[in-house]
């Protein structure tokens, strides 16, 4: 059908610099073609087709190096073990398969993915969740309180990193850890596993930057809502868990979608919880201006009135599906 | 979109190891008589109750968003979950009444969504009502040609009530919505039809969306209602289309090795198994085709068609699978043309099995010929082929039902060639077959000449 149009366009059998235009015309729809190819496919099947970057595998690592380091300092293990700077338990969780578990791993992913895109919302914008901790709402406040709590810098530099875990993937990091140990020491130590029970037992999941996100968008009321998908008013946080209960999905697939190569996803997720074009171009802007090209502009601009609603909405929750599908297929074998 | 219900004081409840709603304010206890509890027992809303086990299973306070549903809607309620011994405290901070979120300018919508969730099928179609989409049972009865077809066809060709549908076609045309208009359908069942206009954020019009519901009417009387095959076509083929289609479509694309390489014989393996459920889906839409021509009342449209633009139709469809014999099947040029009277997807099914069977039982590199042609009132399609042939003796037995003329494993049913002869018959015509000049076989399908 290309080839049709163009030919109608640029008659093969005129002058030379016709053909030649005509094969570059040609040249760029391929790259079109391939480019659009791509994105479905690393859709469909993202490890395969994006493969995660030695930045990347660096930074997953670097963040799980600390998070076994903070909890085994929390344990109050002795780091005399360690080698080469490396936690004590590593060698031993990383021997178990523990550290390649697909959940983990997709946690420490998405982290990666939250310190890429929070780098290019600007620090100095106004962000909604200082200017909720005045709020009249009790909850709100409170929220917007442990949500900046969560985000400081500080406290992630203190030795805190497990505190920003989900419950599950915590309470079983823990546990491993102290199997470790005991398998390392050849010997229980009880006071090691009253520490464990100590720091579970003061986690509070409402602590964490993902939970207290999730509860500004439950309380907040319509007033908010603009706000909530504009990223420099909202923050990443609050932007992100707002998409993510727009769309029922989770909240750590909507980090990966917009980190993702293309602004398609991202778009598509816009387009689905109801932003009109201005807004969600401002979005992919943001987040994907350095990247953008031609082509993701001129497929957003053609594409996104045209796509419905509810069909994107249903796109998206095809995605959500067989996320779902792979870690839980990850994480029975 | 949502609408909060602020607490002054959150609502509890204390849920036991065992999953037993111990105790529970007063709001707590009504949904959890709603969500058919009882007094004593296990709490009986599922994200409540699960959020309990697992506060209880790791010994953390948890703090999530639950979402509920209560019988008249859905809730997302915002809970925190402290585990005390054996005890998970539970604590709803407020609730929120969702909605399906996809903004219409009119009517309840929440009564729209529920409405599109509950019905058997839906239409989409375009700003200027032409089909672009249709799902459940009524996407069994549409064809890949329906596809693009004003509603005021599609409509009739589901219903064959052209005077109820009118209306419908007149809020279509304002893009107004309408709701639980009665119609029958071409098997005498009775179905409701709603519609409303899609209506993107900006306020402009996307297209139109109709909702059709089967199953919560009574079906009126009908003169087949006692013959095996309403119960079948209607009911039982769009049940094992659907499956089949998902067999086809994930051997396929395993046999293919879409998703990464596969030891060789389990690829021929998935191959095997996509074919067979082809042949399988081939034979459920056959029997449900010998339920419709079998009733007494069966009757077809009368569409204004063209002989020779059908012809090359099936020749188009059928060229990758003729292609894969070296068979090359001739049409008539597009000068010639021979107008009739009948239904056009009818003619064209027929024609599909015709040409079909001629790739099927003619040799490789040979040609299959279709022509066209008038002979006194009569338009007539001739499909002739160079294969083995039919015995004379044959030339009415194979048109009878299941009769295979003692072939086997050739993926066909034995029922295509009586399903053509009744439906050209009950458009007035008739199909025969006689011996080509070739010496293969030659089918000639007769139908009423449309007088130009």
């Amino acid at each position: 059908m290309l080839c049709a149009d163009i030919s109608m366009e640029l008659p093969l059998d005129e002058l030379p610099n016709k053909r030649e235009e005509l094969l570059a015309v040609g040249a760029v729809h391929a790259r079109d073609v391939h480019a659009l190819c791509n994105d479905v496919a690393a859709m469909v099947f993202p490890s395969a087709i994006t493969p995660p970057t030695e930045a990347t595998i660096s930074a997953v690592t670097g963040k799980l190096v600390a998070l076994v380091s903070d909890i085994e300092s929390r344990l109050q293990i002795s780091r005399a073990d360690a080698a080469g700077g490396l936690p004590g338990t590593w060698q031993l969780l990383a021997r178990s398969g523990f550290l390649r578990e697909a959940d983990l791993v997709d946690f420490m992913l998405a982290r990666v993915a939250e310190d890429r895109l929070e780098a290019k919302i600007p620090a100095s914008t106004p962000q909604l969740s200082a200017q909720l901790l005045a709020h009249a709402d009790a909850n709100i406040a409170e929220a917007a309180q442990s949500l900046l709590a969560a985000d400081s810098l500080h406290r992630r530099t203190r030795g805190l990193s497990y505190q920003a875990l989900r419950p599950e993937l915590l309470h079983r990091l823990c546990w491993r850890v102290v199997a470790a140990l005991e398998v390392g020491n050849g010997r229980r130590d009880e006071q090691v596993v009253e520490n464990a029970r100590a720091l579970i037992s003061d986690y509070d999941e409402g602590q964490t930057a993902l939970t207290a996100a999730h509860k500004l968008v439950h309380f907040l009321d319509e007033e908010y809502l603009a706000d909530l998908l504009d990223p420099e008013k909202a923050g990443l946080h609050i932007y992100v868990a707002r998409l993510a209960q727009g769309l029922q999905i989770d909240h750590d697939h909507v980090l990966h979608l917009i980190d993702s190569h293309s602004s398609a996803p991202l778009g598509v997720m816009l387009r689905a919880v109801g932003c009109n074009a201005e807004q969600a171009m401002a979005s992919i802007y943001l987040f994907k201006g350095f990247s953008l090209t031609p082509r993701d502009v001129a497929l957003f601009e053609r594409g996104f009135e045209v796509l419905e609603q509810d069909i994107a909405h249903a796109e998206v929750c095809r995605w959500g599906y067989a996320r779902a599908q792979y870690l839980a297929f990850q994480q029975k074998i | 979109m949502i609408t909060r219900t602020p607490l002054s004081q959150p609502i509890r409840g204390d849920v036991g190891s065992d999953g037993q709603l111990i105790f529970a304010d007063a709001a707590l206890r009504r949904l959890h008589h709603r969500a058919g509890g009882q007094e004593g027992g296990a709490l009986a809303i599922p994200g409540l109750a699960a959020l309990a086990a697992l506060t209880l299973r790791l010994k953390m306070r948890l703090s999530r968003a639950v979402r509920v549903a209560d019988e008249n809607e859905d809730m997302e309620l915002w809970v925190e979950a402290v585990p005390e011994g054996d005890i998970a405290k539970l604590s709803i901070l407020s609730w929120r009444a969702l909605s399906a979120g996809i903004p219409t300018p009119e009517g309840d919508l929440r009564e729209q969504h529920f409405k599109a969730i509950d019905a058997d099928s839906a239409l989409l179609f375009d700003t200027s009502l032409r089909l672009v989409s249709a799902a459940g049972d009524v996407a069994m009865q549409l064809e890949r040609v329906d596809f693009g077809k004003a509603a005021s066809d599609i409509l009739q060709k589901i219903t064959g009530d052209v005077r109820r549908t009118q209306p419908i076609l007149d809020a279509m045309n304002a893009k107004q919505a309408f709701a639980a208009v009665r119609v029958s359908t071409v098997d005498h069942a009775e179905m409701l039809i709603s519609g409303h206009p899609q209506v993107m954020t900006n306020g402009d019009i996307s297209g139109y969306r109709c909702d059709l519901h089967f199953a919560l009417l009574p079906k009126v009387a009908d003169p087949a209602a006692g013959s095996p095959g309403v119960l079948f076509g209607r009911q039982l083929a769009p049940v094992l289309r659907q499956p089949l289609g998902r067999i086809i479509a994930n051997a396929e694309t395993i046999g293919s090795e879409l998703n990464g390489p596969i030891r060789e014989n389990y690829a021929l393996y998935a191959k095997d198994i996509a074919n067979a459920a082809r042949h399988l889906s081939a034979l459920v839409d056959d029997l449900g085709d010998l339920e419709a021509v079998e009733r007494p009342n069966f009757a077809t449209a009368r569409d204004n068609i063209e002989l020779g633009d059908i012809t090359r139709r099936v020749a188009g469809l059928l060229a990758l699978k003729a292609a894969d014999h070296s068979i090359r099947i001739v049409t008539p040029t597009d000068d010639h043309k021979v107008p009739a009277v009948a239904e056009f997807r009818r003619v064209l099914q027929i024609l599909l099995n015709l040409v079909t069977n001629a790739i099927r039982y003619s040799p490789d590199g040979t040609e299959v010929f279709i022509d066209i042609a008038i002979e006194e009132d009569f338009a007539l399609v001739m499909v002739s082929d160079q294969g083995a042939g039919i015995d004379e003796s044959d030339y009415e037995r194979v048109f009878e039902k299941f009769e295979r003329l003692g072939r086997s494993g050739d993926g066909g049913s034995g029922l295509g060639l009586y399903i053509s002869r009744r439906l050209a018959r009950a458009m007035g015509g008739d199909l025969t077959v006689a011996k080509a000049a070739s010496g293969g076989a030659k089918f000639t399908l007769r139908l009423p000449v449309r007088q130009t």
